[in-house]
């Protein structure tokens, strides 16, 4: 094969470099990944829908572009898998959810179309917790994803299907959302880089909601440079969505231009947090050797009411579920099952429709913003929310990123936290923060614990400042602190 | 400010609200999740600060508000109306063009 | 006892859907009778993955409506839009798009002709939900169109005090939406929803459960409905000063003219509104711009109005019309210009203006005003045009068909809903042409020999009572004798 690397080992620059030169051709390419998907997956588990047809026919339609001398798109034949709470046209968008059973996306998510647009294939659409809603991606109906790292171990979640598809080399590129920490626990568990961009820089639409205050769309893929290319292409204001903001979409070269002048602050609470395992703690470490080495200026900083944040988070992001999944009632689209009168088909439905987390979470949501506790719960966790995006308004006159672990563990055995929701919960509390500030954080690797399993390093930036984490990840993934082997098979 | 306990009762109203169906024994377990789940919130209740400032729902707010309204023109692309045999085929159940559900007994909103 | 009787106190909800091309959310168009679920999409039905943005249309037009009513536009700085949750069928999302606690409109008033100053308290704009219907057989079907179509909920305090000031504060409601081009306010297409809160309130306080009243779908149904609901409320039950009184929804039976019990909040609702996620905060600011529009736009509506008084008031001299004619039908043009055309088609046809202004406003304010109540009081359900009415008064000017036949056979039955040549109508009945000299007096005759005791009063002098022999020949001649014939013929047979 030419200049080295498989193509399941480039990254997605790399990849489209080469089928916009000709080397390659993007028919080539995309077999090449349905190849590997059809071989590997069924160990992974990553994908719940491989649409080969539909990525043979966009890899063709590149292809066709090219031979007529069109210029070659950013993503030109670029294969991308893409997280199933995302509506594809034509394709079943499930949540990994029954309650979806039936339902074809009448068109695509914005994010997608502009994907399609900048000329990436389509390859599928991957598993997820049920409305994303977990941390290891056990909770989906259609059973569990499985780290390529280690397949005993989940590969988090809930984006688990779109990071174990790029660790397993199914795709140079996939996109996840991300309410809590859904696509950089994901990336930290499979040794990869996750991006949750700042709220409103990617639109929403065709994202089936889950917390609709703190949803957002971004990429996963190797480097920070993929990312950086991935959001120039996704992001952007959007008429579908009142929350997107009237920004240009940032430039790819994002990632680039270095440490220099740049002032950076380890989260005293998120290294010192209960629950942090000894091997996360010193991968972390390690990786702000590398940004101190690198001409960095690090200090140490406080978040005070950091603690605070998986139980704001709890109560917002199941309030707006108990109400963003009141939709899914059997009449419109979706599973319908039939009961004694109405109220009977509501429940039937919900009830086979739905799986425990989900129902768990509607419940404790609909508590959450009941008539006597609304006050006491809710709007509580909306004040305590202020503070703490004024804790980091703060932490930014100071410092131009804040940097820590991404999750405290490394990838846990399937099974070891699905019976203690509460476990689970705290697997995200470093990343839940930048979901209540709406500010863009990216998960880099930055080592391994003595079994080979990979921990995250999160950089968390100032609204908009999407540029300044992915420079500070860059440093750290050039400085390739994870060792890249994985099993065999993966190679 | 004291609040009630979180019983095995209370899981059923709230679950009659949010259309959940419960099966027999399903709600002392979640109940008992409830517990643990809201005595891990309760921590917020010690943050007196929160009293003096405003909720936040909106993390980052657009710097044009009046930029995000739609104008009333037509639609089209994306916002264009669904043909009719779509939302009929994608229906569990219609009469014709009307979609069919159970009778609504009196029951208001 | 106390001889003082109970006050009635009345505040009214009133839903007016606002004039857009498009839905409050979606792009969808709103019209009136397609094709069920023709307008729908993603967003309105509700499908995962779809957001809303608020239509500039429906804002401006709310926000026009506001001023009309004399409001504040965002008195408490920005604007919030609320989900307010339930689950019904045709509530696609589960909740509707609302406003809580930080509505678009506050504190305005409308005066009613005695000065009584009817508060104001909210204007808010919110989206409708689709259309269900009940089949027999134990299902609901449901048509999404109307979903997401803009309404203003427009909120009184309990100022209203009679069945008549409620209805008076409607007519103006709705006299200053139009005026707005806020919204054309038909009921007959359920663009103006009334529901009246109605409740009895003694010296000392105590008072009657409140019965929110629904399904009026006409002027008339509000005023009766209310008149109704006060004379039932006065057998109590009272509940004593403080007490907060029970609530209770009543639909209305327009044929048995009552009002029929619907069902009794026991708890209130949890509803479970919390600020929408998906739409933006509108601070005042931004709401400026739309603000100063409206104000011009008001402004210009109430220039045109006056001039077009003006027109009214020239126009009313010219006919002849009384000034309260004149005032319903060029100033407030009550029949929306069919008045007028019907004159200009009556004029154009050689009719004298002091004779046709006269007789014309006379039916559109007698018998077509009553025909088209009886219908919603829509005068778009009148088909008869403007050269049907000048022909039928034709008809009534040469003598072809009496007053009396024009106005109980042609204006009362079902020709005012058809329209269509006057004269080829009344000819199918036989009203046709006026009666013959001889029909006229073979019917005095046989009146004459059928009622000897009332011929023998009047012989004795009492001539009053032939007006009772007028009459009765009348009758038998359904309307079409010219009663100068009637009565010549009369004197001679007496």
């Amino acid at each position: 094969m030419a200049g080295g690397l498989p193509l399941h080992a480039l990254p997605a620059a790399a990849l489209r470099d080469r089928i916009a030169s000709r080397e390659v051709s993007a028919e080539e390419a995309a077999r090449h990944f349905l190849d590997r998907i059809a071989r590997l997956d069924g160990g992974i588990g990553a994908f719940l829908r491989v649409d080969a047809e539909g990525a043979l026919r966009s890899a063709r339609a590149s292809d066709a572009r090219l031979d007529a001398g069109g210029a070659p798109r950013p993503l030109e034949g670029v294969p991308v898998a893409v997280k199933d709470n995302l509506n594809v046209e034509g394709l079943p968008t499930t949540c990994a959810s029954r309650i979806l059973e039936g339902f074809v996306a009448p068109r695509d998510a914005t994010a997608v179309a502009r994907l399609r647009a900048a000329g990436a294939v389509i390859l599928g659409k991957t598993n997820l917790d049920e409305f994303a809603m977990g941390s290891s991606t056990e909770n989906s109906a259609f059973g569990p994803t499985r780290n390529p790292r280690d397949p005993s171990r989940v590969p988090g979640g809930s984006s688990g299907g779109s990071a174990a598809a790029v660790a397993a080399g199914f795709a140079p590129l996939a996109l996840g959302s991300d309410t809590g920490g859904s696509i950089r626990q994901p990336a930290a568990l499979c040794g990869i880089l996750g991006l949750k961009p700042t709220y409103g820089r990617v639109s929403r639409s065709g994202l089936v909601a889950f917390g609709s205050s703190l949803d957002q769309v971004g990429p996963l893929c190797r480097t920070a440079a993929d990312a950086a290319l991935a959001l120039s292409v996704i992001a952007g204001r959007d008429p579908m969505d009142a929350t997107s903001l009237a920004l240009e979409a940032p430039a790819a070269s994002l990632a680039e231009g270095g440490l220099r002048g740049m002032r950076v602050g380890v989260v005293k609470e998120h290294l010192e947090g209960e629950g942090l395992e000894p091997a996360v703690k010193a991968a972390v470490e390690a990786a702000v050797g590398v940004l101190r080495a690198g001409g960095a200026e690090v200090r140490e900083v406080s978040l005070p009411r950091s603690g605070d944040g998986i139980a704001v988070y709890y109560l917002v992001a199941t309030s707006e579920a108990s109400s963003n999944l009141a939709r899914f009632d059997g009449v419109r689209y979706g599973l319908r099952v039939e009961g004694r009168d109405l109220a009977g088909m509501y429940e039937e439905t919900r009830d086979r429709g739905f799986g425990t987390e989900v129902k768990r979470r509607i419940l404790l949501g609909t508590f959450a913003l009941s008539a006597g506790y609304a006050d006491a719960y809710y709007q509580r966790a909306l004040r305590v929310r202020r503070l703490i995006a004024d804790d980091l308004d703060r932490a930014f006159r100071e410092v131009d990123v804040l940097v820590g672990p991404t999750a405290p563990t490394v990838a846990f055995p399937l099974g070891e936290k699905i019976e203690d929701p509460l476990a689970m919960y705290l697997c995200d509390v470093f990343a839940v923060t930048a979901n209540l500030a709406g500010i863009p954080a990216v998960s880099v690797p930055c080592g391994a614990d003595p079994a080979g399993l990979p921990a995250g390093f999160q950089v968390m930036a100032p609204a908009l400042r999407e540029d300044a984490a992915l420079r500070a990840a860059a440093a750290v993934e050039a400085a390739g602190l994870l060792p890249a082997a994985l099993p065999g098979a993966f190679a | 400010m004291p609040l009630p306990p979180h019983g095995p009762d209370e899981v059923r109203r709230i679950a009659a609200l949010a259309r959940i169906r419960l099966a027999p024994g399903e709600a002392e377990p979640l109940a008992r999740d409830f517990g643990r789940i809201l005595g891990y919130v309760d921590r917020l209740r010690a943050r007196d600060e929160a009293d003096a400032v405003e909720p936040l729902v909106h993390a980052v707010p657009p710097a044009e508000p009046a930029s995000t309204l739609r104008p009333d023109g037509p639609a089209v692309g994306p916002a264009a109306p669904l043909p009719l045999a779509q939302v009929i085929a994608a229906a569990p159940d219609h009469d014709g063009r009307l979609l069919r559900v159970p009778r609504v007994l009196e029951e208001g909103r | 006892m106390s001889a003082r009787p109970p006050r009635l106190v009345v505040g009214v909800e009133v839903h007016v859907q606002l004039a857009t091309r498009t839905k409050a959310f979606c792009a969808c168009p709103v019209e009136f009778g397609a094709e069920p679920n023709a307008l729908c999409c993603p967003v309105c039905l509700g499908h995962p993955g779809a957001l809303p943005t608020l239509n500039r249309g429906a804002l401006a037009a709310a926000v026009r409506a506001g001023l009309a009513l004399g409001c504040a536009v965002a008195p408490r700085g920005a604007v919030r839009w609320d989900r307010k949750n339930y689950f019904y069928p045709d509530l696609p999302k589960g909740y509707q798009i609302t406003q809580y606690d930080h509505p678009l409109c506050e504190n305005g008033a409308l005066a009613l002709s005695d000065g009584t100053r009817v508060r104001i308290r909210r204007a808010h704009l919110e989206e409708d939900t689709g259309k269900s219907s009940h089949a027999g057989d134990g299902e609901t079907l449901v048509d999404f169109n109307r979903c997401g179509v803009p309404l203003l909920e427009i909120v009184t305090e309990p100022d209203l005090g009679s069945a008549a000031a409620v209805e008076e504060y409607l007519r103006l409601l709705r006299d200053r939406m139009i005026l707005a081009g806020a919204s054309s306010c038909s009921m007959e297409k359920g663009e103006m929803r009334c529901e009246p809160n109605v409740s009895l309130v003694r010296g000392d306080g105590s008072s009657t459960g409140i019965s929110e009243l629904k399904n009026l779908n006409s002027f008339a149904a509000v005023r009766a409905a209310v008149a109704f609901e006060a004379k039932r409320l006065e057998e109590g039950p009272w509940h004593p000063a403080g007490a907060a009184p029970p609530r209770t929804t009543y639909g209305w039976d327009d044929a048995g003219g009552r009002t029929i019990l619907q069902r009794t909040k026991e708890t209130a609702a949890d509803y479970r509104y919390f600020p929408e996620p998906d739409l933006p905060d509108l601070p005042a600011e931004a709401l400026a711009g739309f603000v100063a529009e409206g104000r011009a736009a008001l402004a210009a509506a109430d220039a045109d109005r006056s001039a077009a008084a003006g027109r009214a008031r020239a126009e009313a001299v010219r006919l002849g019309l009384a000034a309260d004619q004149a005032d319903l039908l060029l100033v407030r043009d009550l029949t929306g210009g069919r008045f007028a055309a019907a004159l200009a088609a009556a004029e154009g046809a050689g009719a004298p203006a002091a004779e046709a202004g006269p007789a014309l406003a006379g039916w559109f304010l007698g018998p077509l005003a009553g025909w088209v109540n009886g219908r919603g009081g829509d005068w778009a359900a009148l088909r008869a045009s403007a050269g049907d009415l000048a022909a039928a008064l034709g008809l009534q000017r040469t003598g072809k068909a009496t007053a009396q036949v024009v106005k109980e056979h042609l204006l009362a039955g079902e020709w005012p809903g058809t329209g269509g040549d006057p004269a080829a109508f009344l000819a199918g009945r036989g009203l046709l042409g006026g009666a013959g000299e001889e029909a006229v007096r073979a019917a005095c005759a046989e009146v004459v020999a059928a009622n000897p005791d009332v011929v023998a009063k009047i012989r004795a002098g009492k001539t009053a009572a032939r007006g009772a022999l007028v009459g009765q020949v009348m009758k038998r001649m359904r309307g079409t004798a010219d009663p100068g014939a009637v009565n010549r013929i009369l004197d001679g047979l007496l």
